[in-house]
């Protein structure tokens, strides 16, 4: 299953705890290579590191370079600048295409594989399984890092028989989205009752829907706003998704980040009780 | 006729592979001349988009009649596959080569 | 004759929801009230997966685009079925498969090397829809910009890219311009950021903030941009933040304090600098320290 919503909804913070209710039953996915942050709170030992490459960039053999300048007239990323009469390559611009490899009348140039970000595999403190990566700067944000995780944490599931993976998802509607929610039993949308939040859950309901996937949401800060989350509710009865948790507006959440803990550790009452049903819940339907 | 799998491995007994664009690689049989020949998929599976296109695009110059995976075409593979004119069997399972041909007939 | 600094700011961060459109349209708001120096102030909207700006403030539509990038298209009698164009697309947007050449736009970089390397001209390109871009002029005077993806369409660099050309052909260099930017520090970032003046990266003084924080403060240098911290909901979590950004000489341009208040009112799409004087204040100092740089 998939935990979706938009950034600062607090999607980690309720995976993390869903990592710790599931123990061992559970291989978790950490999918928003972009800003990945739940070994803050699951502590992995990155046991298993691996460097990822996708796609390329080109680089130029300046020995057989004749400074002809057809690499720099081709290219449309600016990716080609003169420096010091030296043809260069800018390695944040290029795009990996090819078109200056292909007319080099030396053949002085060259495609290298562009290294992508990191991929892990790690045991976490409560003894199971993080998948996680990180990207690389100005790298490439495409579904091909995040289908990676989403693979890997699979198989792991599968040659060990564990039952259920859960992935924290990557936000916004792009390809990144779609790599994460294809292929998931499950979609457990996190939102909160903020113009923004409702703006953005439509918009992922609607790829979701388009998916066909099975889904579930959590309001979460739903006493900030009692009007946005009545209106919040109605949309999610329109649309037959079940709600399976509203939680309130509370700084225990930023407290329970702050002492490296997830909020079920960290919080006895209503909060924590409200997280493990919702995880009942979320068994009950899968 | 020539039918492709997408496969694990390359004889009778190997399993199909439940993906396509990145399958490990493709068996093909051919009726005619009864052979089960390998085709690794090595260097598309590296792909960082796309891998369906390519995937698509070796199975059409295999000259495959039929394509059968273990679990879905994904859209864009599909779409290659379709405007060659060749016909999809997904979902058969994990079962072995000879097991899905059976199954194909 | 008086030298005008050219100011165009970004406004970004590592990770997604720690106030950058809340900090893009109370500053833009702010400083169009103030209109100390009188010139325009333009927002510019460029999370175009999910622009939110436009949900905070109202106006006329002053213009409307559809933008579109190029993608090759298949003629077929001119085709000598050479094979050329799917040996070439590093993407795997174009599909030979013997009776025709299959294109797959969503996949496409708009290199042109398929269109140009073709022999028989086969392969012209044409423009394909990839979402719109909307102008209005806001009630207070606040020129905003704003660009959306269509659904389905994977790429956001291409639309960011041309709403740049547009504020820079709309708009000179005598108006200050606020870019609202995607979260995160992936291409669609560097994009939005490419030609800021000064990023501000906004964080918030929690292990997830200090995380993302140092991730865009490594994206940031390596495109050796000038940037500064805003630390958003001041007061939550820890002070590891502040530390961070004293021991590498990483100046704060403003703590914007929790609030309750404050999150209501965001929660409810209206500006915090009309309602909470001390929020005023505090945007009021990001301003001034914004137009102090150089």
């Amino acid at each position: 299953m998939v935990i979706s919503g938009k950034g600062g909804t607090g999607k980690t913070s309720i995976t993390a705890s869903y990592a710790v209710l599931g123990g061992k039953e559970v291989v978790v996915a950490d999918c928003d290579v972009d800003a990945a942050d739940m070994h803050l709170l699951l502590k992995p030992d990155f046991k298993h590191k691996e460097k990822f490459y996708s796609g390329k960039i080109a680089e130029i053999n300046q020995d057989e370079c004749i400074k002809c300048g057809k690499c720099k007239d081709v290219c449309r990323f600016d990716a080609v600048p003169v420096i010091d009469g030296q043809y260069e390559i800018d390695e944040i611009n290029c795009e990996g295409c090819g078109y200056c490899f292909h007319v080099c009348p030396t053949e002085a140039i060259t495609m290298k594989d562009s290294l992508s970000g990191d991929f892990f595999i790690s045991k976490t403190r409560v003894d199971n399984t993080l998948v996680h990566a990180r990207l690389a700067i100005a790298a490439d944000n495409s579904g091909k890092l995040v289908t990676q995780v989403r693979t890997e944490a699979k198989r792991i599931a599968e040659e060990n028989n564990i039952p259920y993976v859960i992935a924290d998802g990557s936000p916004g509607i792009g390809c990144p989205v779609v790599a994460s929610v294809t292929g998931s039993n499950l979609v457990v949308i996190v939102t909160e009752p903020t113009v923004s939040g409702i703006h953005d859950m439509s918009r992922v309901a609607e790829l979701i829907g388009k998916f066909g996937i099975k889904s579930v949401c959590i309001i979460n800060k739903a006493d900030l706003n009692d009007d946005i989350t009545q209106e919040i509710k109605r949309f999610l009865n329109n649309n037959k998704i079940p709600l399976i948790a509203e939680l309130p507006y509370d700084l225990t959440f930023a407290d329970a980040i702050t002492a490296g803990k997830t909020i079920v550790e960290h919080d006895s009452g209503m909060i924590s009780r409200t997280i493990r049903e919702s995880w009942k819940k979320i068994l009950k339907t899968v | 006729m020539k039918i492709v799998f997408a496969a694990t491995g390359g004889n009778w007994d190997s399993t199909v592979d439940s993906r396509f664009g990145r399958a490990e690689g493709f068996a093909l049989y051919d009726e005619e001349k009864d052979e089960l020949t390998w085709h690794s998929n090595a260097e598309n599976k590296a792909a960082g988009h796309g891998a369906g296109v390519q995937a698509g695009q070796k199975v059409v110059s295999l000259g495959a009649d039929i394509v059968v995976t273990g679990g879905n075409f994904g859209p864009k593979a599909a779409e290659v596959i379709q405007a060659a004119g060749i016909k999809m069997v997904p979902d058969v399972g994990e079962i072995t080569l000879k097991e899905a041909y059976n199954k194909v007939k | 004759m008086f030298f005008v600094k050219r100011m165009k700011i970004a406004i970004a961060s590592g990770k997604g929801g720690t106030g950058k459109t809340t900090l893009a349209v109370n500053l833009a708001s702010f400083i169009v009230q103030e209109n100390s120096d009188n010139r325009n102030v333009v927002l510019a909207d460029l999370d175009v997966e999910e622009p939110n700006s436009g949900l905070f403030i109202k106006g006329q539509l002053k213009k409307s685009e559809v933008k579109y990038r190029m993608v090759p298209e298949w003629v077929e009698n001119r085709c000598t079925f050479c094979k050329k164009c799917a040996d070439v697309c590093n993407f795997n947007a174009l599909a030979y498969i013997g009776v025709s050449v299959l294109i797959f736009p969503e996949l496409c970089h708009s290199c042109y090397a398929c269109s140009e390397l073709c022999p028989e001209n086969a392969l012209p390109m044409k423009a394909d829809r990839m979402g719109e871009m909307r102008y209005f002029l806001i009630d207070n005077g606040l020129h905003f910009v704003e660009s959306r993806l269509d659904i389905g369409i994977e790429q956001a660099v291409p639309l960011i890219k041309q709403t740049h050309e547009f504020l820079d052909s709309e708009f000179s260099d005598d108006d200050i311009k606020i870019i609202d930017s995607p979260p995160g520090t992936s291409c669609p970032v560097i994009e939005a950021v490419k030609d800021a003046d000064i990023v501000l990266l906004v964080t918030e003084p929690t292990p997830f903030g200090l995380n993302d924080l140092k991730l865009a403060v490594d994206t940031m240098k390596e495109l050796d941009k000038r940037f500064a911290v805003v630390i958003n909901r001041y007061g939550i979590g820890n002070d590891e933040v502040e530390r961070f950004c004293e021991k590498n000489g990483i100046p704060v341009f403003g703590k914007i304090p929790q609030m309750h208040e404050a999150a209501k009112l965001y929660s409810n799409g209206k500006l915090l600098i009309d309602d909470i004087k001390e929020i005023r204040d505090e945007i009021g100092k990001i301003s001034m320290n914004v137009k102090m740089i150089r």
